[in-house]
């Protein structure tokens, strides 16, 4: 199922020094995502999902951040590289697409120009080839009339169109991995099947590596093969979608698929994780999750659990025994389905 | 000499806006498809010159007033100078002309700055 290797991080710590203490943003973070794979990101917010792929991209502030650890992307560390050979590889072998559609365009310039921009800072090509190459991309992405949108100006646009012609954008070089940083959560609903749909769709015919960021599980279980369950800047669990929704291993994990709402099942109540995420200044000692964890016992608040395969048959980060996780999780299901009986 | 003063303040509010507008999405967009950071700048630019361009309307009126003074201190020929002038001499019909001039400047200024703003801003139109 899987292809090449296209992207692995290694070991990731991004640390923000600020007056009030460093900020552990990522801290220790490791992960794969191979060709024709859509790997989902899960976690809360302020978990480092962001973060992460920022630091990938060098979109964030190489002055106030210290990086270390190593991000190899088709065989080169991207942490290495300089800026000028960075932007290189920006856009046209890793591209990204964001949350935000209606701030991510510039209001002044026109969508197709802004497109055509992103052609022309890695390729050479005349202008008529351009406009084609545009309009071809804008057609594929399910913009309707393509040729008379290419001189539309953002606002023209709706917030679903917005989202698709960033997609146009982050594809025109026919890119190795994209990465989508939440591009559903300023959609409706509606549209937001429909983009996930497409990103799919891209990604079958393009035959690329998708990153999906998301804090929305369903999302994650409609699209992704691969799931990493992300928690204050580590990874709390990693593994292929059936393994990590069927069989959970991090008390995080269930947390998280507890509190789906199910509207198939009347009267179930919504089961909500205790407290707040941690502070990233002052993370948690020992297991960064144990504060809020009900299954919580000796080595929790002392030894930091790594990500790695336990013997339950994919990597996660708990102290808790294989066989301590299999009956806490059926005990935790059963109690969900016998509140529906 | 008035515009130097001025040109001061418009400094500060390039600035100031540049480094609001370094924080947008659409410049984190512009870089991540891999723009040159040439490019980045002038995408940033046109968004932090438009509010340049609108205060730039209303100074020149100021300007106009402001001129008055210092054409009537250093003894400079000119409009300000001539209102001085026509206003001792109780010339009504000269102050009359003078203000008029002065407030068809104005005037012409600003249709050219809302015009120019439009070319700037595609999501300003007039109907």
């Amino acid at each position: 199922m899987t292809g090449e290797l296209l992207l692995e991080v290694k070991d990731l710590h991004v640390h923000f020094p600020t007056p009030d203490g460093v900020v552990k943003a990522v801290d220790g973070l490791s992960f794969k995502v191979h060709r024709g794979e859509t790997f989902g990101i899960v976690g809360e917010s302020g978990s480092g999902k962001s973060v992460t792929n920022l630091t990938a991209l060098g979109l964030i502030d190489r002055e106030k951040a210290r990086v270390s650890g190593e991000v190899l992307f088709m065989g080169r560390d991207l942490l290495k590289l300089s800026a000028g050979e960075l932007r290189k590889v920006r856009g046209k072998d890793l591209s990204m697409i964001f949350q935000d559609p209606f701030a991510c365009l510039h209001p002044f310039y026109r969508v197709g120009d802004q497109i055509a921009e992103a052609i022309l800072c890695h390729a050479e090509m005349d202008k008529r080839r351009v406009k084609a190459r545009v309009i071809e991309m804008l057609d594929a992405v399910g913009i309707p009339n393509p040729e008379s949108r290419y001189r539309d100006y953002p606002h023209q646009y709706s917030g679903g169109m917005r989202q698709r012609a960033m997609i146009a954008m982050a594809l025109v070089h026919n890119p190795a991995l994209v990465i989508a940083d939440e591009p559903t959560t300023a959609l409706d609903v509606t549209v937001q099947a429909q983009i996930l749909e497409l990103i799919d769709r891209i990604k079958k015919d393009f035959n690329i590596g998708v990153i999906l960021i998301t804090h929305d599980l369903g999302v994650v279980a409609d699209v992704a093969q691969s799931v990493m369950v992300m928690y204050a800047g580590r990874g709390a669990e990693l593994g292929a979608r059936d393994r990590v929704f069927n069989q959970p291993l991090h008390p995080y994990s269930w947390g998280l698929l507890e509190s789906i709402p199910q509207i198939d099942q009347k009267g179930t109540r919504l089961v909500p994780i205790e407290g707040a995420p941690p502070s990233l200044i002052h993370v948690p000692k020992g297991c960064p999750f144990h504060p809020r964890c009900p299954h919580r016992f000796e080595p929790c608040d002392k030894e930091r659990p790594d990500l790695v395969d336990r013997g339950g048959g994919h990597p996660d980060a708990c102290h808790l025994s294989i066989e301590d996780k299999k009956r806490l999780w059926d005990e935790r299901e059963s109690r969900r389905s016998k509140v529906i009986a | 000499m008035l515009a130097v003063t001025q040109a001061a303040f418009y400094t500060r509010m390039v600035r100031g806006n540049m480094l609001e507008v370094q924080g947008e999405d659409y410049i984190r967009t512009a870089r991540a498809k891999g723009l040159p950071e040439r490019s980045v700048i002038r995408h940033a630019l046109r968004s932090a010159l438009t509010p340049v361009v609108t205060m730039y309307g209303l100074d020149l009126g100021i300007l106009m007033g402001g001129a008055i003074i210092t054409e009537a201190i250093f003894n400079i020929p000119g409009i300000g100078g001539l209102v001085v002038d026509a206003i001792q001499d109780a010339n009504f019909p000269v102050i009359m002309g003078t203000t008029l001039v002065a407030s068809f400047a104005v005037i012409a200024a600003n249709l050219v700055v809302d015009i120019i703003y439009a070319s700037l801003d595609p999501r300003v139109t007039y109907s």
